[in-house]
């Protein structure tokens, strides 16, 4: 044990010894990527399928193999099987709130909404617990958060650097690079000070002060700008990961945790599967001018070289990947060959970070309307989140009006899904 | 031996006349209340905890009592053996509790809820009075009755501090300061000021208007001195902020002479102020969209209540932008009279005399409005329902009863109080009150006779021009930055907002900053943009230091700042003038 915690102590660059200590106590995973399926996925058609289920309600996939007896997940996602012994599956989660906003706040946060107040998302909960990151920002959304994973009733340092960029065209992240050379950054940094220090005095102002900081820490750190730069991947890992948008997204969130980022956010659009959803998920889709490739196969290509390149560089045990969305879809498919939103029932993948390999927690019952076994909310899964993180989720913050709020209120963790 | 221990039993067993006539609003339900048995936390959560859901902090007696005595068929007492009952076994964790063990067995409130199930769980005593009003005092909270008696109930009440860095919630004073210790007892609540002063009394002289005889009575008190007034052109830089969200040429820098009730004058009659203020007083309205700004902008300088009532009863885009009744009220009670009539959606209010049927009775002023075809109709019927239960409004008579609400909204104190808090804090850093739009009884303002003054001299004319000119020319306004405290001793520095600042630059480059939605929040790629982008890049361009001083902070370089700048090739001022665009004076109102 002593070997242990000394080996964690050594190799967490950055890391207070308080909070590395913290870590080697509590949580296992050093850093998270979450894969946000924005707009719903359907559980039907990708975790939890039905085949013994009317045509209405099974869909139009097949149940395909993995790597679990008796586990099958759809045949559009084989790579993803083939891993499922390297994952914790749940199957049984289940939440009241069916709109996306509202159900988006209660799976980021773990809190139903109120209008009194915006909570903080797992990661603005991380920044606060783990810092904000000195050169390259700790959390970091590729290429934009989703709703309500922003800082909630925190400050504003709080927040998600958003790449704004889209890591399968033409990425770029906007103004890392200063316009002049490093010697006029250092006379201009130089300067700065100088203009404040003589200045009116108008005292602490916290969050610009933190982003200045990050803001040099960047734009000096070749290393730091460097996690952005994709053109460093060699041309076979960059297909393994698929061309998409979230394949080539979740190339990037591995080189930043790489680099030493804490929470990347993935948000991946287009789950909102309302019509068409065979087409939309598994086939070409044209709508317009776009043309869309299912979305199963790319997710397929992108989640399955994320976990398979994490484990090659022994990031995986450190790093916990979640694959979910705000909710799952409605069981029978409406006349437009969709399916609408059903926050009854969903999956959520977790693997990775201390997660328990080869584990199926819950179920749903034969139609995949609601759990038949373990149901857990969405507080049970940041929950076992922020366990395998290290944070203590009873630790309570206080709102700008002073009010004491834990992270979390309700819930508890999924032992089932820690290794 | 078997005789002794039969006798034993019977005696355990044998029933007692019952001990008090012990009522369930006035004596069991304070206890509670006070254990913590339904905090937002416990059993007061909008879903309860584990199947068993009480009123948050007791603010409804019947339900509660129903709850406890009547749900799961009686399963939670036991009125034969009342130290059987889940309500006693479960807290004092003889039985499984998640909440832990919140009551011991030889306390005095479980002895009161032990005699209260052995008198049969009755809901009312035999001659019930009930709450009419507490009073706080320093240690004390006295529960009046509707029979004229009162009762000491300091024991049972709960109390809080507003800020406990300066008192406990018992009103122990830690630290030079003032907060208030809010206490509730029975769904009522009253507010007290605990704090120390920092030193002898001071003797502050500094007056200008009628703001000041309040700040000043309170520094006096409190042996604070405060700041002197600030300079010239720190007072033109500042006022151009407040008033017009820009800031001052360098040619206006030039031109200021000192007289600051002419600058303030001047500032408020330019067009840029009823621009500026609109977009900043609809800015909380602005989920509901961007047709207010143009709305109040063209109404700014009419009186503040013809135009809400206006607003409520003839613009059809306010119902465009809130269809939902309950959302409509909601709007009302926030952005015109500050009051967070939301919490009361779910529960009644914690710490308000606000019910969920205080709070359906408000909504039901807009039941009957559709909003259809561009236009408002009104429906000849219909109803909102609580609890099955149709719930008309409170007051009025009118068919439309918009109008009812109209007169009722910008007729009371709340409303010009509302407006005076939302002036003042625009102005001067933070709300006399906050957060700026949570007035009551239980959040007292810092200075509450100068709220009133202000709501008093709004009422006279309804003018938010006079009411910002009246602070605006206050001494308190004027001071010297510091580090901005709750008694104005110094000014307090205010980050730009995003408008603001986007025009700040503009102006001191001479140029257009291009719109980016990158601008509209503090963060760090707002930071990466003001540092790095080529849009900032392109609007650099060298000047003399001192017009470079007068372009971004409105002021000549200091003797001192003069001396250390010396270079005077292109980049070299390039990059001075980029250091002053990023710096905090630039960035801040101070």
């Amino acid at each position: 044990m002593g070997t242990r915690r000394q080996f964690l102590v050594g190799s967490v660059f950055g890391l207070g010894l308080a909070e590395a200590l913290a870590w080697g106590r509590e949580g296992r995973a050093k850093s998270c990527i979450l894969v946000w399926l924005n707009g719903g996925p359907s559980h039907l058609d990708m975790f939890d399928l039905k085949p013994d289920a009317p045509a209405e309600i099974r869909g139009e996939f097949k149940p395909g193999k993995s790597a679990l007896d008796g586990v099958r997940v759809c045949e559009h996602l084989p790579r993803l099987g083939a891993l499922l012994d390297r994952c914790t599956l749940l199957r049984s989660v289940t939440s009241p709130e069916g709109n996306h906003d509202r159900a988006s706040h209660y799976m980021l946060t773990g809190y139903r909404p109120t209008p009194a107040l915006v909570y903080p998302s797992l990661g603005s909960v991380a920044a606060k617990e783990f810092g904000v990151g000195r050169a390259l920002p700790n959390v970091i959304a590729v290429p934009t958060p989703p709703p309500y994973a922003g800082a909630g009733y925190l400050s504003a340092a709080f927040e998600p650097f958003s790449v704004n960029s889209d890591p399968s065209r033409e990425f770029r992240v906007k103004d890392l690079e200063a316009p002049v050379p490093a010697d006029r950054v250092d006379r201009r940094r130089a300067m700065l000070a100088a203009v404040d220090r003589f200045g009116a005095s108008v005292g602490d102002l916290p969050s610009r002060d933190t982003f200045l900081e990050q803001a040099f820490g960047l734009v000096t750190s070749r290393e730091a700008r460097a996690a952005f730069d994709l053109s460093q991947e060699v041309p076979k890992v960059r297909s393994r990961y698929g061309p998409s948008r979230v394949g080539q997204s979740c190339l990037l969130a591995r080189r930043l945790i790489e680099a030493g980022a804490r929470f990347v956010t993935v948000n991946d659009d287009g789950w909102d599967t309302h019509d068409n959803a065979g087409k939309r998920l598994a086939g070409t889709f044209n709508q317009g001018k776009q043309i869309y490739a299912g979305k199963l196969p790319d997710l397929d290509l992108a989640v399955s070289a994320l976990l398979e390149d994490l484990d090659a560089r022994g990031l995986l045990e450190s790093t916990l990947v979640l694959v979910m969305g705000e909710f799952g879809r409605t069981p029978k498919l409406n006349a437009a060959g969709g399916r609408d939103h059903w926050p009854r029932a969903s999956s959520v993948l977790m693997a990775g970070g201390g997660v328990k390999r080869g584990m199926v927690v819950g179920e749903t019952d034969a139609l995949g309307e609601l759990p038949a076994e373990r149901p857990v909310g969405p507080e049970d899964v940041l929950h076992t989140v922020y366990r395998l993180l290290g944070i203590d989720a009873s630790t309570e913050y206080r709102t700008p009006a002073g009010r004491p709020v834990r992270i979390l209120d309700k819930g508890a963790v999924i032992r089932e899904a820690l290794a | 031996m078997k005789r002794a221990l039969l006798l034993l039993v019977l005696l355990g067993a044998a029933p007692e006349p019952p001990k008090a006539d012990i009522d369930f609003p006035n004596d069991v339900l304070p206890r509670l209340t006070r254990l913590g048995c339904n905090a937002g936390s416990c059993h007061g959560a909008a879903t309860g905890q584990k199947g068993f859901r009480l009123s948050l902090l007791g603010t409804d007696p019947a339900r509660d009592y129903d709850a406890i005595v009547r749900e799961l068929r009686g399963r939670r007492v036991d009125l034969a053996e009342p130290g059987r009952s889940l309500l006693l076994r479960k807290p004092t964790r003889d039985l499984k509790h998640g909440g832990g063990k919140v009551l011991d067995a030889d306390s005095e409130s479980y002895r009161v809820v032990v005699d209260w199930l052995a008198a049969g769980a009755p809901y009312r005593a035999t001659k019930p009075v009930d709450l009419v009003r507490i009073a706080a005092e320093p240690g004390k909270v006295i529960a009046t009755y509707s029979d004229g008696s009162a009762r000491d109930v300091t024991a049972l009440a709960l109390t809080s501090s507003n800020d406990d860095a300066i008192a406990d919630h018992d009103g122990t004073v830690k630290a030079a300061g003032e907060t208030s210790i809010m206490v509730r007892y029975g769904g009522h609540v009253a507010a007290w000021t605990a704090g120390r002063a920092f030193g002898p009394r001071v003797e502050v002289v500094d007056r200008r208007n009628l703001v000041d005889d309040f700040i000043n009575e309170k520094l006096s008190r409190y042996g604070v001195a405060p700041a002197g007034p600030c300079d010239d052109a720190t007072f033109l830089r500042r006022a151009t902020l407040d008033a017009s969200g820009d800031i001052p040429t360098p040619e206006e820098v030039a031109a200021f002479r000192g007289d600051r009730d002419a600058l303030v004058d001047a500032l408020l009659a330019r067009p840029d102020f009823a621009q500026h203020w609109s977009a900043l007083w609809t800015r909380p309205w602005s989920l509901h969209g961007g047709e207010f700004v143009t709305w109040l902008r063209a109404r700014w300088n009419e009186p503040y209540n013809r135009t809400i009532h206006q607003l409520l009863t003839s613009e059809a885009h306010l119902y465009k932008a809130i269809g939902d009744p309950k959302q409509l009220s909601e709007f009302v009670g926030q952005a015109l009279l500050g009051a967070r009539w939301m919490c009361a959606q779910c529960h009644n209010h914690p710490f308000e005399r606000f019910s969920q049927q205080d709070y359906m009775g408000m909504a039901s002023f807009f039941a009957r409005v559709r909003f259809r075809d561009g236009r408002v109709e009104l429906e000849p019927r219909g109803e909102l329902e609580l609890h099955g239960k149709p719930v008309p409004p409170p007051f009025g008579s009118s068919a439309d009863r918009r109008e009812d609400l109209a007169a009722w909204v910008v007729g009371g104190d709340a409303f010009a109080r509302a407006a005076a808090n939302r002036v003042w804090a625009a102005l001067m850093g933070r709300g006399l009150v906050e957060p700026v739009d949570d007035l009551r009884a239980s959040n007292p303002a810092t200075h509450p006779d100068l709220l009133d003054a202000l709501a008093r001299e709004f009422r006279k004319d309804y003018s938010l021009r006079n009411l910002v000119a009246l602070v605006m020319k206050s001494a308190a306004y004027a001071r010297r930055t510091g580090k901005g405290d709750a008694f104005y001793a110094a000014r307090s520095p205010k980050p730009l907002d995003a408008d603001v600042l986007a025009r700040a630059v503009s102006r001191a480059a001479k140029g257009g900053l291009p719109p980016d939605a990158v601008m509209e929040r503090e963060s760090l790629a707002r930071m990466l943009h003001l540092m790095n982008s080529p849009e900032i890049d392109a609007l650099l361009a060298a000047d003399s230091v001192e017009n470079l001083y007068l372009r971004t902070l409105s002021r000549p370089p200091t003797r001192e700042e003069r001396d250390y700048w010396t270079g005077s090739d292109e980049a070299y001022l390039k990059d001075l003038f980029w250091a002053l665009l990023n710096s905090k004076e630039f960035g801040t109102n101070h």
